[in-house]
């Protein structure tokens, strides 16, 4: 943020955003609904997943500096060139009559609205701890059947006709 | 470099996700300077097999 400074300033040349009906269903780890103008938007997530095959919480588990995925660096793209840059709005605005969206993980973002500089960096370590080999399909509960048929229709069409 | 944009009127009925992760934007709006990364790691030994064992934790 700080080599920002001084920039931190509403941009001039922007359009209203203008969303009849926004239906948002879920969002976790650290996501953001931003409904307005901003000026930076910094969205940083780190986060270790474990997914195992019998639910087993333990109090106090994972340590980030075990794994370098969390400290190693990841490349920046090259510095934009001098670009001379000319906008002419016609003093439009920008409109969407319906927008759904169902889940929002890991430092995601959905901005009605202009901002100025956007940086986001997620990084996920995951692991996988099965009791054998072997995983059981369990049928899902007819409500639950309902539930993503409802939710993400396209994407419950092809999990359930697996 | 030189770059003129003009933007007339947009109109967009309706707009469907699914889902939005790992440092991604859905951006109705205008904005200048997008930086966005995600690292992911699963390797094959993040697969284990056996009696659960806890991750080493800070202590």
């Amino acid at each position: 943020l700080a080599e920002w400074e001084g920039e931190l300033v509403l941009a001039r040349q922007t359009r209203v955003s203008q969303v009849g009906e926004l239906l948002m269903a879920s969002m976790q780890t650290s996501s953001i609904v931003f409904i307005g103008d901003n000026v930076v938007i910094d969205a940083y997530l780190k986060a270790i997943a474990v997914q195992r095959e019998v639910a087993n919480f333990y109090d106090d588990e994972g340590n980030f500096a075990d794994y370098r995925v969390f400290s190693q660096s990841i490349p920046e793209p090259d510095p934009e060139p001098e670009v001379e840059f000319a906008v002419d709005n016609c003093e439009s605005c920008i409109q969407v009559d319906r927008m759904n969206v169902v889940s929002m993980a890991d430092s995601a973002v959905v901005q009605i609205g202009s901002t100025r500089l956007v940086s986001g960096e997620a990084r996920i370590k995951q692991f996988r701890q099965l009791l054998s080999g072997e995983v059981s399909r369990i049928p899902p509960s007819p409500s639950a059947v309902a539930a993503a048929r409802r939710l993400a229709p396209i994407a419950a069409k092809k999990a359930l006709e697996m | 470099m030189k770059m003129e944009v003009v933007n007339k009127q947009l109109h967009i009925g309706k707009i469907e996700i699914t889902g939005v992760a790992s440092s991604s934007i859905v951006l109705v709006g205008d904005t200048e300077v997008m930086t966005l990364s995600s690292i992911s790691d699963t390797p094959p030994e993040a697969v284990t097999v056996g009696p659960i064992v806890p991750l080493a934790s800070i202590r």
